[in-house]
């Protein structure tokens, strides 16, 4: 060491040294879990300011986008790097993503779902939209119903999400399992959605099932998502108790008797846990009001409840407004 | 310790009464403030772009501020204000603290009075107090500390524009060290170590997409800021003592 070489700035170079290296790997270190990282990041030197770059190239994004009259396959190309480009610079520019993705989606459905993909492996920005998008684009412009599956999957695990997502995501897997076949696969499906996620041991029994049902009924006026489902429930165990009764007159294989009277059965569960503590026509298992007579979906006769015993009038409390007789 | 503060407060003085400063100040609440118009050439994203801008800005600001540091010192050499200073009783290794410190206090002062105003540009604009600006100017301080104790470095052995360029290419190029973190193997590591890591007290991105970041690791990345301003202090001391100052 240099005899001009203080030794208290070495001691004191050693010592904030060694300090700021044990601070550095700690920070480091929680700084992974709370920071934001893009899974395909370039590592741009941005010398901090990417946030900012970032808005900056979505100004001029928005005005790139606003000279072309149209997105063509040769600009579509174009637009998703300019895309890809400004989420390297932010990672967490969700409506980049969406806006992106929608954008060149038509032209280039595989780019908009790469972008999408990208937006998906930045673990922080839990958004159902974007997903919901890749779904949409997969299923609309690629026709790809098992790939729209998997992003409707994820999307509709979020929090956040609306209604309609689930429903979607119904439509898509009934799409897939129309081939298969299988109707009850489809009707279970619906009842899920209904008894909001109820899984099918609920269905074979649980206690708790039932309530849920009957409370979703409750209000199936004020949800019309719930109200929907109710409509498949009823067309889809409709559709296939008499397409199984119409099969067990003419079936003469035992086993295959067998089983579609265990199906009737099945189906005939699922109906009562749903429709636990409401009145449904035998023929289209649709929910009727008190004093109906007769179905107003098909016209079937149905056993009349809610009816005062003593002036016939349809009791719509505890006591008849007529003439004052506890209902039952 | 006495002459230390003396060489401070003389720096911080002389530099507040340069007009510049605040016509820089108000500039860049003005322009923060601007961002309300522009509505349309964002989407409707102002008020994200604001909180950007305020962030950006705010780095410029205490950039600049700290460079002022690598002039100071240049001039002094020049000017041969060391000479005098230096034939009191005084080390050069105080000489350097003093400068830093002055520098340092009106990164404070700077940074301070633009958070300030963009946290009520923001509360004007957006309804709310973000607090989490506060946080992300605390970690920018000791951001900008460095920086200041990064140019007494290169001031020490370097003539003023060498020094601004180097501690501006340091700034930047310490917001890439991430990388070597990442690459896990051990030069890299050793590197990350050793090198400024300007992107340990920098949340301007996390903050910006609304993350929610705690204190520990705002006051643990300002603590890393502090250590590490120690070495550079420590290398400048050591490079100025070396020095001919003839």
């Amino acid at each position: 060491m240099n005899s001009k070489t203080p030794t208290s700035a070495v001691v004191f170079l050693v010592i904030t040294l060694l300090a700021s290296a044990h601070l550095a790997n700690r920070v480091a270190e929680l700084r992974k879990d709370q920071t934001v990282r893009a899974p395909q990041s370039r590592g741009l030197l941005s010398a901090g300011f990417s946030k900012f770059r970032s808005q900056i190239a979505w100004m001029r994004l928005i005005q790139l986008r606003g000279s072309m009259a149209n997105v063509t396959k040769e600009n579509a190309a174009l637009l998703a790097g300019k895309y890809d480009r400004l989420t390297d610079l932010d990672p967490m520019f969700a409506t980049a993503y969406e806006e992106g993705a929608l954008d060149i989606g038509w032209q280039d459905p595989e780019a908009s779902l790469r972008l999408l993909d990208k937006a998906q492996g930045v673990s922080q920005l839990r958004s159902w939209r974007i997903p919901f998008t890749a779904g949409f684009i997969a299923k609309t412009r690629l026709n790809n119903a098992s790939r729209a599956v998997q992003y409707m999957e994820m999307a509709s695990k979020q929090p956040d999400c609306p209604q309609y997502v689930h429903r979607f995501l119904i439509n898509l897997k009934t799409a897939l399992l129309s081939k298969e076949q299988d109707p009850v696969k489809i009707l279970n499906l619906w009842v899920d959605y209904y008894l909001g996620g109820v899984g099918r041991a609920g269905v074979a029994g649980a206690p708790g099932m039932g309530r849920a049902g009957a409370s979703f009924a409750g209000q199936a006026g004020e949800d019309s998502g719930k109200k929907l489902a109710l409509n498949h429930i009823s067309r889809l165990s409709s559709n296939i108790i008499a397409q199984d009764q119409k099969n067990l007159l003419t079936e003469r294989d035992s086993d295959a008797k067998k089983r579609l009277q265990d199906r009737i059965e099945e189906v005939q569960k699922i109906l009562k846990q749903v429709y636990a503590g409401t009145h449904i026509c035998q023929r289209c298992y649709r929910p009727y009001n008190a004093g109906d007579e007769f179905c107003v979906h098909d016209g079937n006769r149905v056993e009349p409840y809610g009816i005062c015993p003593k002036d016939k009038a349809v009791v719509r409390g505890a006591y008849c407004h007529k003439c004052g007789t506890k209902a039952n | 310790m006495n002459d230390i503060m003396t060489i401070c407060k003389n720096t911080y003085t002389r530099v507040l009464r340069s007009r510049s400063l605040y016509v820089l100040l108000a500039a860049v609440l003005i322009l923060v403030a601007a961002v309300h118009l522009y509505t349309d050439l964002t989407a409707g994203r102002q008020k994200e772009l604001m909180y950007d801008a305020g962030a950006a800005l705010l780095t410029v600001v205490g950039l600049f501020t700290a460079l002022v540091v690598t002039f100071d010192i240049a001039r002094d050499l020049r000017e041969r204000v060391v000479m005098t200073l230096l034939s009191k009783p005084l080390g050069r290794g105080h000489y350097l603290l003093g400068k830093f410190l002055g520098i340092a206090w009106l990164v404070t002062v700077n940074m301070v009075i633009l958070t300030a105003g963009i946290l009520w540009i923001l509360h004007w604009e957006q309804g709310a107090w973000r607090m989490d600006f506060i946080k992300l100017a605390c970690a920018m301080w000791g951001a900008m500390i460095m920086v200041t104790a990064l140019g007494v470095m290169f001031a020490s052995f370097l003539g003023e524009l060498p020094a601004v360029v180097l501690t501006a290419a340091v700034f930047a190029a310490g917001h890439a060290t991430e990388s070597l973190y990442r690459a896990g193997t051990l030069p890299g590591h050793f590197l990350f170590s050793v090198l400024p890591g300007f992107w340990l007290p920098d949340f301007k991105l996390e903050f910006g997409n609304g993350l929610p970041i705690s204190w520990a690791i705002i006051i643990l990345s300002v603590l890393y800021t502090l250590a590490y301003s120690g070495v550079l202090l420590s290398l400048a001391g050591i490079f100025f003592h070396k020095r001919d100052l003839a």
